[in-house]
């Protein structure tokens, strides 16, 4: 139906019935094909998108919404290129390297996510892969994180071996964060030190020994609509459990300090586009959305967003995390884990 | 924070910048060196090391300065 929709150029309304009927009634997913014509539907269309993907993350999630901190335990100093990070040695003007934080350091800002009502704590580490030494300062920390606070733990140490994937797993760590960022054909322009199958291979590393994946996105690069469709079928082949929506906030002294953050609309076609071609996941506000989205956060909301990092980012604030949670309670969606719901 | 250089752009005597939205300062007023921050969920603190100082935040995003390793 919605293939014979397509083709029939220009009908919005079909296309979006189309959507729904094979979103919610037959639960398939959508083809690039599909995709491509509802990320071509006029601006005038995108409250309905919206709509759209609001009632489809109901029906595949419900209304729980998942809250989560995140703490950069190790800042700057990072051997990679990725050209949107302040955090690589290899630009001018980014951030002065920082040693990993101590043991204090990292439970005080558990203990202050804790007190959000969030379940997961995020470890970010501004590093190729963990050397031993990380690795097992990493393991450490797990169990006196969950045993301080009851959050589960997730890490984001960049690119595993199978041994690491394997010891983080029976280390007790519930999520490992490492996203694709983009589309495998745009990833080149993005980075050069590392390429997207090694972040695709320890993707797959982490769904096969156990972990939930964590795979997210970082919006606004200069990639076009077909890189974007690209990566969307690419996060299908993956089966991420959580997909971190990031949007570009330009960095001072990186090679994308130049680009313009995207608009608000365009923001919101993308969350709902991002929840239609991953109805299952957990699909989670992160960094830039302050500055991409300002007054429009609850409409992601209800567009398809079922998650959000509430608070300071790695290495930028956010709005306060009593904001976040105010908008929560004026939407009447209820906070809780999506770990094993979805 | 106010001091002799900006801790925005790092420049001595800056007049013209005004703080982001969402950014912790990234150069010390006393000195312009450019500062560590550590960013944690709901505050962030930044040291000097030339001038061994530390910034943080406290409250609805307002600076305190306190001594080295307070």
């Amino acid at each position: 139906m919605l293939a014979e929709a397509v083709g029939a150029t220009g009908d919005a309304r079909s296309l979006l019935r189309a959507a729904e009927v094979a979103l919610i009634d037959e639960r398939r997913l959508l083809e690039p094909r599909e995709l491509r014509a509802l990320a071509t539907l006029d601006d005038e269309q995108v409250p309905a998108l919206c709509a759209l993907a609001h009632a489809v993350r109901l029906a595949w999630c419900g209304p729980t919404v998942e809250v989560e901190g995140i703490l950069s335990v190790k800042t700057g100093g990072c051997p990679e290129d990725c050209h949107f990070c302040s955090q690589s040695a290899r630009f001018s003007e980014t951030l002065p390297a920082t040693p990993f934080l101590d043991v204090e350091e990292v439970l005080s800002a558990a203990r202050e996510t804790a007190r959000t009502g969030a379940s997961e704590f995020c470890m970010v580490l501004a590093i190729r892969g963990p050397d031993e030494r990380t690795l097992q300062r990493l393991i450490s920390l797990v169990p006196l994180i969950e045993a301080e606070t009851g959050l589960n733990v997730a890490i984001s140490a960049g690119i595993l071996s199978e041994d690491q994937a394997r010891r983080l797993a029976i280390g007790g760590v519930h999520r490992y964060n490492h996203n694709l960022e983009t589309a495998r054909s745009f990833f080149p322009q993005i980075a050069t030190t590392h390429t997207w199958d090694e972040r695709y291979e320890t993707c797959q590393l982490v769904r096969r020994h156990g972990m939930e994946l964590c795979c997210g996105a970082l919006l606004g690069m200069g990639e076009t609509l077909e890189h974007r469709v690209e990566l969307l079928g690419q996060l299908q082949s993956l089966d991420p459990t959580e997909v971190p929506l990031n949007f570009l906030n330009p960095r001072p002294g990186t090679p994308l300090q130049v680009r313009r953050p995207l608009g608000p609309l365009e923001a919101l076609r993308w969350i709902a586009l991002f929840r239609l071609a991953l109805p299952g996941v957990i699909l989670r506000y992160a960094g830039g959305r302050e500055v991409t989205l300002r007054e429009f956060q609850a409409m992601g909301m209800t567009a398809g967003i079922n998650a959000l990092i509430v608070g300071n980012y790695l290495t930028t604030l956010g709005r306060h995390p009593d904001e976040d949670l105010r908008m929560l309670e004026d939407l009447q969606m209820p906070i809780g884990a999506l770990t094993g719901v979805i | 924070m106010s001091g002799a250089f900006c801790p925005w752009c790092g420049s001595r005597g800056c007049g013209a910048c005004r703080r982001p939205p969402f950014e912790v300062p990234r150069h010390c007023a006393q000195c312009g060196q450019r500062l560590r921050v550590t960013v944690h969920p709901t505050g962030w603190e930044a040291r000097c090391r030339r001038c061994r100082t530390v910034t943080a935040s406290a409250g609805a995003r307002e600076t305190v300065r306190l001594p080295e390793g307070g």
